[in-house]
């Protein structure tokens, strides 16, 4: 894509005026205009995508990567030499090692080892492609969120999500491409899925906010301020009065799409809400996702909810976990606040893994679990006992995927001994980026837009596709 | 991440390669921008043509030139909406159309572009088009959000700079050095106005520097060394792109590869910030990045600062005579208030009173001084720069600050500067920056702001990029027109409304926009100006129309509609709620801009990034436009006032009711065909409305009706 240049500035140009629903480029053809709808580099392994974002940063020594070498040493000094920079520690304070206070089993045929804070997830274990290597360069909350949905903690870039997007489109002209249930207002905010220079269709749809019961949330303006037979008969008019003006000047591309994107809107209104009712699946899949259960109540109908969008055509579903104000950044409380996170995504996630693969989406829906950075492998100690907790950790953390044409059932990459560092395989954020983009069928390299006489993308400088996760 | 830049450079020079837009480096200081502004005589053109202005010559000249024929002026309709939107982001009320129409003496159209220009409204709408431009926001909205809760009074500043239409070259000096630029010496006769005054210069220059401190800020870097160094970088980038149109950003990790600025260009300029203070603290006690940014007291109320002023001046010479030649003992008690002094402390003032009656009589004369201490009175706070500590910078390889190359001394870009001495040791050398940017030698600040005026009035620019003018800029259409436009603004003394006047006046201005396929056919995108172009509106001209059409807008200017403290987060930090509120009837220009979380209206109607400079907004269409104008209740509300003006005046006949409604909407009378299917509409839509009186469902329809007017196509337009 783009590979025309002498059309660059007025491919841009249009854009920069599209007039386009949801649907992203694909749409732009009512126009006759020429901007063909985006395609793929490549023969894509998903087209399309759930990222499970676990807002806070979990343990990935509790949780998927087991580390003997803790339980041996636990309470001894860390024998290597900590990052440059640390978070929260200064000096010689949080040196100790600290063992992980949960056991680690064997699951399925592939044997991959879980801790006992993910029983349901254990199940999907030979579904899931786990990489244990990841890192990044920031360890303050900020700075590692806007990284991993951007590619940068400082300046101001699209979101992944944009990025996408703008290379896929949406599969149907009522949804949007990219929708982001309950995401943070913290951490980057809007910019975790803002469009930066990108143009502002590109922009993921919140449903939404963290903290905010889901099943009440809306996208905005949604709901009809009229009875359908009156705003059927006023948007008749507007489109009788719309046509004449646009008479006058019938060369105008942008009064003519304003006209369709009316009825779009029209429709728009009772799609959407269909969709985010839930009431319509069956009892047993409300029971899977634990829509029952007031501890998954709100993570399994955000599952769902990403489900039913994906199913519809949505390129890129975001859901995130931080309810309140139990999101997985445990400096403290560790033994009580870890569980509790993952009592409430457990159930939901494995759910939604099972549903996708009964429903035969898995095999081309990539799903992508995990947060910001990791935790450190040793305690950060706080005035109470019962408070230990792990500091922020992005030189060595854990990730998962599953379907998408990833290798099911298997481990990528490694940390050190005490799971501090990546040391095998080691995959930046910015790989794992060009990685996703190229299950998509999209090249990191050639994925650019040109802004302020500079082609930019997604992976700046960087990143290496990680080609041995593929199935 | 610090060698971000460099993407473009792989992806152009080598992947995908983009010969013509990349010149060779020897070629770079070729480049038109960087060549002087030459004022060339008018161009020869066909008798025929109608000719108002210098620059339409220039225009018609490349008309000619392809054998095409622009679209007669206008009609006043038209003419009245058009200039009433682009001065003052309203629309004109019934009233001023009338005038107008009804205007018909000689001179007719600059009286109302004086009208306009003289309006508070015009520095409302034009100082939005400069908060664009220098990325304004009230809060810091990177990796967390808090509150810029002073930010407000840059944003006044700049209002009240366009509306007072000051110099250009002032206002540059002012934003970037204002705390440096020398005062009036007040002379012995100088009275209280002149006083005010220069406290109302120094107050306002300070302000000005808020420029630079509003920039987005990772406060939670915990390498806060990168901290400052990433807020340098915005300084450097704003300047670079809202002034030249450069991008000097490019150089924090390698030479631009386009144009002829290096790594050392941009480490000299990155210095003169580096001994900028814009950071109260960088670092918290346990030593990791965790900023703040500096807040200075500004005073509320000149008048009675001044006489403060005064009243302490006189008040310290006074405890100055008494105190000479005091002990220091005695002095040290003497500065304590009687209630706080020790024991010691009041047996060495008892001896010391009591051993001369003369020494006595000073202390009580210094204890009345002490009581009757002027009060000061009670002051803001902006956020500002000082000069800091005044440091040149190492170049650092590849931008990483943990790699160090040589020192650079502060100083201008080579390409651009024939000058070659050092700054001071003893400033930051802003002062000289500003001053640069303005000055003769320097041929594109002029060029790229009558560049961006010609764009906000004609919506694109003769140079088709504001912010970049470097070898990859978008094309120069009318290359004399632009050199042209800048000289004429610098002898015109960078007045900005002088230059408005120059292309409002223009026939190029009042065109027409009637489409004429063969026209089209040669210049689709209509580069040459052959007709006018339209244009949708821009985020704050959509509310604020639609409070100004429902009668409803308050047009009360300045101040902040911020509810927070000092530095709180935007968000609430247990419930995530936001605590930032749009549920008011002010203008566009007045509500907050909290950076990754703009307001939805208008971030549903394109407005910019505020963390970017970015002179050129987009104009999508998209539903979510739609679905706000369908069923938001901003929409729904100024629909029922519209309604109730329209329909609450008595004895009016139903078709002059739907021309008010029409004259105050769109600035124009339905035709006989809109007229029928208005009135139709009104009666179906109360036929179907199943309750209430008669009149209710008379009034239901209405309120309909008068929605699906603010929904139009020709309501969102400007012709």
């Amino acid at each position: 894509m783009w590979t025309n240049h002498q059309n660059l500035v007025s491919r841009r140009d249009i854009l920069r005026q599209a007039n386009i629903g949801f649907g992203g480029l694909a749409l732009a053809t009512v126009l006759g205009r020429e901007v063909a709808a985006t395609s793929v580099h490549h023969a894509p392994r998903a087209k399309r995508m759930i990222f499970l974002f676990m807002k806070g940063g979990p343990s990935q020594v509790d949780t998927f990567d087991p580390k003997p070498r803790l339980t041996q040493d636990h309470g001894k000094k860390l024998p290597i030499d900590r990052p440059r920079l640390l978070f929260h520690s200064v000096g010689e304070q949080n040196t100790k090692l600290l063992a992980s206070p949960w056991k680690f089993r064997q699951y399925g045929e592939s044997g991959i080892p879980v801790s006992e804070l993910f029983p349901h997830i254990a199940t999907c274990v030979d579904d899931l492609c786990v990489i244990r290597s990841l890192h990044g360069s920031n360890p303050a909350h900020g700075g590692a969120t806007l990284k991993l949905h951007t590619g940068s903690g400082t300046l101001i870039r699209p979101s992944m999500g944009s990025w996408i997007s703008y290379g896929l489109g949406s599969e149907n002209n009522e949804l949007p491409a990219f929708v982001t249930i309950s995401p943070t207002s913290f951490h980057g905010g809007v910019n975790n899925y803002g469009s930066a220079f990108l143009p502002a269709i590109y922009q993921g749809t919140p449903i939404g906010r963290a903290g905010f019961p889901v099943h009440q949330a809306q996208i905005a303006h949604i709901t009809p301020a009229a009875s359908p037979s009156q705003q059927h008969m006023q948007l008749e008019l507007v489109r009788q009065l719309n046509q004449q003006h646009h008479q006058r000047d019938p060369a105008d591309t942008d009064l003519e799409a304003r006209i369709r994107t009316l009825e779009l809107a029209f429709r728009m209104q009772s799609s959407l809400p269909e969709l985010q009712n839930v009431q319509s699946e069956s009892q047993q899949t409300q029971q899977a996702y634990g829509l029952d259960q007031p501890t998954t109540q709100d993570f399994g109908y955000q599952c769902l909810l990403a489900r039913r969008l994906i199913e519809q055509g949505v390129r890129l579903v975001q859901v995130t976990h931080q309810s309140g104000s139990s999101h997985w950044d445990q400096h403290g409380d560790l033994l009580a606040r870890h569980p509790q996170n993952a009592r409430e995504v457990d159930q939901p996630i494995a759910a939604l893994l099972k549903d996708l693969k009964q429903r035969g989406l898995l095999d081309d829906t990539l799903v992508l679990w995990g947060g910001e950075f990791g935790r450190t492998p040793t305690v950060e100690e706080k005035d109470s006992p019962r408070a230990n907790g792990r500091d922020h950790n992005p030189d060595g953390f854990t990730m998962w995927m599953a379907g998408g044409g990833v290798k099911a059932g298997s481990v990528y990459g490694a940390t050190d001994e005490f799971g501090y560092f990546a040391v095998e395989n080691q995959m930046h954020l910015h790989d794992l980026h060009a990685t996703i983009l190229h299950l998509l069928g999209l090249d990191h390299k050639r994925l650019t837009f040109r802004f302020g006489g500079r082609d930019f993308r997604l992976t700046d400088v960087h990143g290496e596709v990680a080609t041995g996760i593929f199935a | 991440m610090l060698i971000m830049h460099f993407g473009h450079l792989i992806l152009a020079g080598l992947l995908i390669p983009i010969p013509a837009l990349a010149p060779a480096a020897d070629d770079a200081g070729q480049h038109w921008a960087f060549q002087p502004i030459v004022r060339e005589p008018l161009p020869v053109v066909l008798p025929t043509a109608h000719l108002l202005s210098p620059l339409d010559v220039f225009i018609q000249a490349r008309l000619d030139a392809r054998g095409m024929v622009p679209v007669p002026s206008g009609d006043r309709w038209t003419l009245i909406r058009r200039v009433t939107f682009d001065l003052t982001g309203l629309p004109p009320t019934p009233a001023e159309i009338e005038a107008f129409l009804a205007d018909t003496r000689p001179g007719a159209w600059e009286r109302v572009i004086d009208r306009l220009l003289a309006s508070p409204a015009y520095g409302e709408r034009w100082a939005r088009h400069w908060l664009d431009v220098v990325r304004y926001a009230d809060s810091n909205g990177l990796d967390e959000n808090r509150a810029y809760i002073q930010a407000f009074r840059y944003r006044d500043y700049v209002i009240n700079a366009f509306n007072d239409d000051m110099p250009f070259d002032q206002f540059v000096h002012e934003q970037i050095a204002g705390d440096l630029l020398p005062l009036v010496q007040l002379s012995e006769t100088a009275d209280q106005q002149d006083r005010i005054q220069r406290l109302a210069a120094k107050t306002r220059r300070h302000i000005a520097t808020g420029f630079l401190v509003l920039g987005p800020k990772g406060l939670r870097e915990v390498d806060g060394s990168k901290m400052e160094l990433d807020i340098i970088d915005d300084q450097v980038a704003t300047v670079g792109n809202a002034f030249l149109a450069l991008t000097l950003e490019c150089a924090r990790c390698h030479d631009h590869k386009f144009d002829p600025i290096s790594t050392e260009d941009y480490y000299a300029l990155a210095g003169i910030f580096k001994s900028t203070r814009t950071m109260e603290r960088i670092f918290n006690e346990r030593g990791k990045g965790d900023g703040f940014w500096l807040e200075v007291d500004v005073p509320l109320d000149l008048s009675a600062t001044t006489e403060w002023e005064t009243e302490h001046y006189k008040h310290a010479t006074q405890v100055r005579k008494l105190t000479a030649g005091l002990p220091p003992a005695v002095l040290e008690a003497a500065n304590i208030a009687e209630q706080d002094r020790t024991n010691q402390q009041k047996q060495v003032l008892t001896d010391f009173a009591q051993a001369d009656s003369k020494q006595g009589h000073t202390l009580d004369q210094l204890q009345k001084l002490r009581v009757t201490s002027p009060k000061k009175p009670a002051m803001g706070r902006a956020m500002v720069v000082t000069d800091g500590k005044i440091v040149d910078l190492r170049v650092m390889l590849r931008g990483s600050h943990l790699n160090q190359g040589d020192h650079v001394p502060r100083r201008f870009p080579r390409a651009l500067s024939s000058q070659t001495t050092k700054m001071g040791a003893g400033h930051s050398g802003r002062l000289e920056l500003a001053q640069w940017l303005t000055s003769a030698e320097n041929p594109l600040t002029s060029r790229v702001f009558v560049n961006r005026i010609w764009q906000w009035h004609f919506g694109r620019g003769l140079v088709e990029t504001p912010d970049n003018f470097g070898s990859l800029s978008g094309p120069l259409t009318h290359p004399r027109l632009l050199d042209w436009l800048a000289d004429e603004f610098r002898a015109g003394g960078w007045s900005t409304k002088r230059l408005h006047r120059l292309l409002l006046c223009s026939a190029t201005y009042r065109r027409g926009n009637r489409y004429e396929p063969r026209s089209a056919k040669v210049d689709a995108e209509n580069e040459l100006l052959w007709r006018f172009r339209r244009r949708r509106l821009e985020a704050e001209e959509v509310r604020d129309s639609l409070l100004a059409v429902a009668g409803t807008l308050d047009h009360a200017m300045y101040g902040s509609l911020l509810s927070l403290k000092a530095r709180d987060y935007v968000d609430d930090a247990e419930t995530g709620r936001h605590l930032v509120s749009y549920d008011n009837l002010r203008r566009g220009v007045y509500q907050p801009v909290i950076r990754n979380k703009v307001y939805n209206l208008f971030q549903t109607f394109d407005f910019p990034n505020p963390s970017m400079v970015n002179g050129r907004r987009s104009s999508t269409t998209v539903s979510p436009q739609v679905l706000l104008m369908m069923n938001s209740s901003l929409v729904i509300g100024c629909a029922e006032k519209l309604a109730e003006q329209v329909t609450q005046l008595p004895n009016r006949a139903m078709s002059e009711r739907l021309n008010d409604m029409y004259l105050t909407v769109l600035g124009r009378s339905p035709d006989d065909l809109e007229r029928v299917a208005l009135l139709a509409y009104l009666d179906r839509y109360a036929s179907r409305v199943a309750t209430g009186t008669k009149r209710q469902r008379r009034q239901a329809a209405w309120n309909s009706l008068a929605q699906a007017v603010l929904m139009l196509n020709e309501f969102l337009y400007v012709d």
